[in-house]
């Protein structure tokens, strides 16, 4: 799945994106889920000061944002890699080795689960079962299926990928 | 209301229609034991402690949840009832890490008392023992996540009695954790530190790091007492050991602030580093020395009583914090005015009420359907009346008029602000209630409207009088504030409230006690004045530049009356003995008169 990734960093740019989504909707507490889906879509995310401008203009306090995007787990509080690496943890996954699969992966990408490169190039997490068994381990990689995987092919997969 | 009638554990009781099942035992005087249920505050049925068997009913249910239905048939006690209760005790405990003998809350837990009472000698699910933050950035307060039960107490006080809404719940599951804000810590967050969540806390995970490990609840001794912070006068319980006062905390019995203080008044008053007057201090060649009291008292005398043989009655001023009970100031007087006859007697900050209009009480305000907040920054000033006029408006839904500058957060809840500088508030009041007006009509239509005003506004009366043509049943009510503890009781006394040392004063008085913030303004006229006495609880400039030094008590070792704003006289009761050379300031100044 690509992600349309927006600059931040500046903060300008997001809070004019927020402030457009944020008027397509009532001001009201029920639009909430609806808008903070809308802001991570477009930002990819869902930055602090984004969820308090969503805050502001709902008049809901920012602990209860805060709480319902943290309840969800759709909802992601760090910047999303350009490249998405889903590794499988499945059974038949588990089975077939994949956690030395994920330590290869994060010793090739340099992060952990739930991070992204610091050139936002790639971001690593790990999933319940991605429905082909059969091709067990294996993962995701920028929408990609990488079946029956081993370290090797890992190493092969992120060749080159800047630490 | 229509009376319901229940029968719980084989007994006919009597309740009201909208009651939940726990009230009704509540009323009926029947046990159901309780962690998340707290007065004042919504029932969420967290905890799952109150669980009680409704007849025909598919399962247990929650008490502090269910309405109370006429002809309902509850037990409140049964096998099944003690089995679950217990069970969900051990899911509780084994949950985070609750270990007793190394908490705070220990002998003072709700959780603790109930495990107890529920024979809980042993747990059967295995310890989670997981790895939990502690949060020590606040200055005043810590949360210890290892010991929260997620009754959400906190969350619910500081959203629905103080407005705040600092504290929410973040993940989920077994994952939840109660946060500020986006999970900040608590110092960085919207935290108001008012330590109202301290105070609901039925564990040790939220607890007050003054008084952390400094005595169990059993170790403590509790005296009522009220805050001399401001005019409120709030009801406080001072908890002291040894000699020294641990925390304030609020009284909950008291139908005014309801367990509810601010930041001064239970945080700031005990938790300043200053140098404490520990004995009377005469000038001597120079320097100032320590001198018995006797020695104090006569040097005093002696050179008040110079002045006077000089110069006159007018040649000797007394000034008083307003902060001073009514009996030390009684005493003040009784020297200076009858016995020396000085016309130079005052009291800064005292402050009479406005005449006419009943006094609204907190209890006016959260019950208002109109507030009209007029020049005072309640948040900053007067944080309880903040909490009060939120709970109007969020809970309540009433309306809101601010003229000049309330806090923020007041301002943002309200339907019309006029912004006014502090000597504008009196005129934009006069303007906003003049005849024909927009606010006026909204006045008019109101059955309980209560103005709120600040101490700079004085033309209050007159915008009063615009909107009480359509006054009823005592209503409009007014809630004058003033800023010290004693400064209606100060006014009732004919002090003046803007003392300052006339012209032409040779010698002065000044009976400061435990209010630093007015000794200041004396300094530049220090030496104006030839003979200075001051009595004072701590060391300051002024007190180096004195004649003579009388020591005072604080505010926790003094017994005596204040009238509070709304002119309802309010105890101070002492905690703790003052140390061994400070004496009662009402004593002292009566031994002159003799």
């Amino acid at each position: 799945m690509a992600v349309e990734i927006a600059a931040t960093g500046s903060g300008a740019p997001s809070e004019s994106q927020v402030g457009a989504i944020l008027a397509k909707h009532p001001a009201e507490r029920s639009a909430l889920i609806p808008i903070l889906q809308e802001v991570q879509a477009k930002l990819g995310y869902l930055p602090e000061e984004a969820m308090c401008q969503v805050a502001e203009a709902l008049g809901v306090p920012e602990a209860n944002v805060y709480g319902v995007a943290s309840f969800y787990a759709q909802f992601r509080f760090a910047p999303i890699g350009r490249k998405q690496v889903h590794v499988c943890r499945g059974t038949a996954c588990h089975v077939g080795g994949a956690p030395k699969i994920l330590a290869e992966v994060k010793e090739r990408l340099g992060i952990g689960e739930g991070e992204s490169t610091p050139d936002r190039e790639y971001s690593l997490e790990t999933v319940a079962c991605i429905g082909c068994c059969a091709l067990a381990p294996c993962a995701v990689v920028d929408g990609k299926v990488e079946a029956k995987l081993t370290p090797k092919k890992v190493r092969e997969l992120f060749q080159g990928v800047q630490r | 209301m229509s009376e319901i009638s229940l029968t719980i554990n084989g007994k006919q009781v009597k309740g009201e229609r909208g009651d939940t099942i726990l009230k009704v035992c509540e009323r009926s005087d029947i046990y159901v034991p309780t962690l998340c249920h707290y007065g004042g505050v919504h029932e969420v049925g967290t905890c799952r402690m109150c669980v009680v068997e409704v007849q025909g009913g598919r399962a247990l249910t929650t008490a502090c949840t269910t309405p109370a239905e006429d002809g309902m048939i509850v037990k409140t006690e049964s096998d099944a009832i003690q089995s679950l209760r217990r069970a969900t005790l051990e899911l509780l405990f084994s949950e985070r890490n609750h270990y007793c003998m190394f908490c705070e809350a220990s002998g003072d837990c709700e959780l603790q008392a109930l495990a107890y009472r529920h024979g809980m000698d042993s747990v059967r699910y295995p310890n989670l023992y997981p790895k939990m933050e502690l949060d020590t950035s606040h200055p005043y307060l810590a949360l210890d996540q290892n010991r929260c039960v997620l009754c959400r107490r906190c969350v619910r006080v500081c959203a629905e009695l103080v407005g705040a809404h600092s504290l929410g719940m973040r993940e989920r599951g077994i994952e939840t954790l109660l946060a500020a804000d986006g999970g900040e810590p608590l110092s960085a967050s919207s935290c108001v530190s008012c330590g109202a969540c301290v105070q609901v806390c039925p564990t040790g995970a939220l607890f007050d790091r003054r008084s952390a490990y400094r005595g169990r609840e059993k170790d403590c001794t509790t005296v009522k007492s009220s805050c001399p912070e401001c005019a409120l006068g709030c009801a406080v319980e001072l908890v002291a050991r040894s000699g020294q006062v641990l925390r304030v905390e609020g009284d909950v019995e008291s139908p005014e602030n309801g367990g509810l203080l601010c930041r001064r008044g239970r945080y700031e008053s005990l938790n300043g580093h200053r140098e404490r007057v520990l004995q009377p201090l005469v000038r001597k060649g120079g320097e100032l020395a320590s001198a018995s009291w006797d020695e104090a008292l006569a040097a005093l005398r002696a050179g008040i009583e110079a002045a006077a043989a000089a110069g006159g009655a007018g040649a000797v001023a007394a000034v008083a914090s307003a902060r001073a009970s009514n009996e030390a100031l009684a005493a003040l007087r009784g020297y200076f005015q009858q016995k020396l006859d000085s016309p130079n007697v005052g009291a800064i900050g005292a402050a009479a009420s406005p005449d006419g209009y009943p006094a609204a009480t907190l209890q006016d305000i959260r019950q208002a359907d109109l507030i009209i907040l007029a020049g005072e920054d309640a948040g900053a000033n007067h944080q309880v009346v903040e909490f009060a006029v939120s709970q109007a408006v969020e809970q309540h839904g009433a309306a809101l008029i601010v003229v000049g500058s309330a806090a923020r957060r007041l301002q943002k809840q309200a339907c019309v602000v006029v912004p006014a500088g502090s000597d504008e508030v009196a005129r934009a009041l006069a303007t906003l209630t003049a005849a024909g007006s927009e606010s006026l009509k909204r006045i008019a239509c109101a059955e309980r409207a209560v103005f709120v005003v600040g101490a700079p506004v004085t033309a209050v009366p007159q915008a009063l009088a615009a909107a009480a043509q359509s006054a009823r049943d005592g209503w409009p009510r007014v809630l004058a504030l003033a800023p010290k503890g004693n400064s209606r009781g100060a006014a009732q006394a004919g002090l003046n409230g803007g003392a300052s040392v006339a012209k032409g004063v040779k010698a002065a008085f000044i009976m400061a006690g435990d209010d630093t913030e007015m000794l200041d303004r004396f300094l530049p006229q220090r030496d104006e004045i030839g003979f200075l006495a001051v009595q004072a609880s701590y060391r300051s400039p002024l007190v180096e530049m004195a004649d003579v030094v009388l020591p005072a008590p604080v505010w926790t070792e003094k017994a005596g009356t204040m009238v509070n704003a709304q002119g309802r006289e309010v105890s101070l009761r002492p905690a703790v003995a003052p140390p061994a050379g400070v004496r009662d300031e009402a004593d002292v100044l009566a031994a002159l008169s003799q």
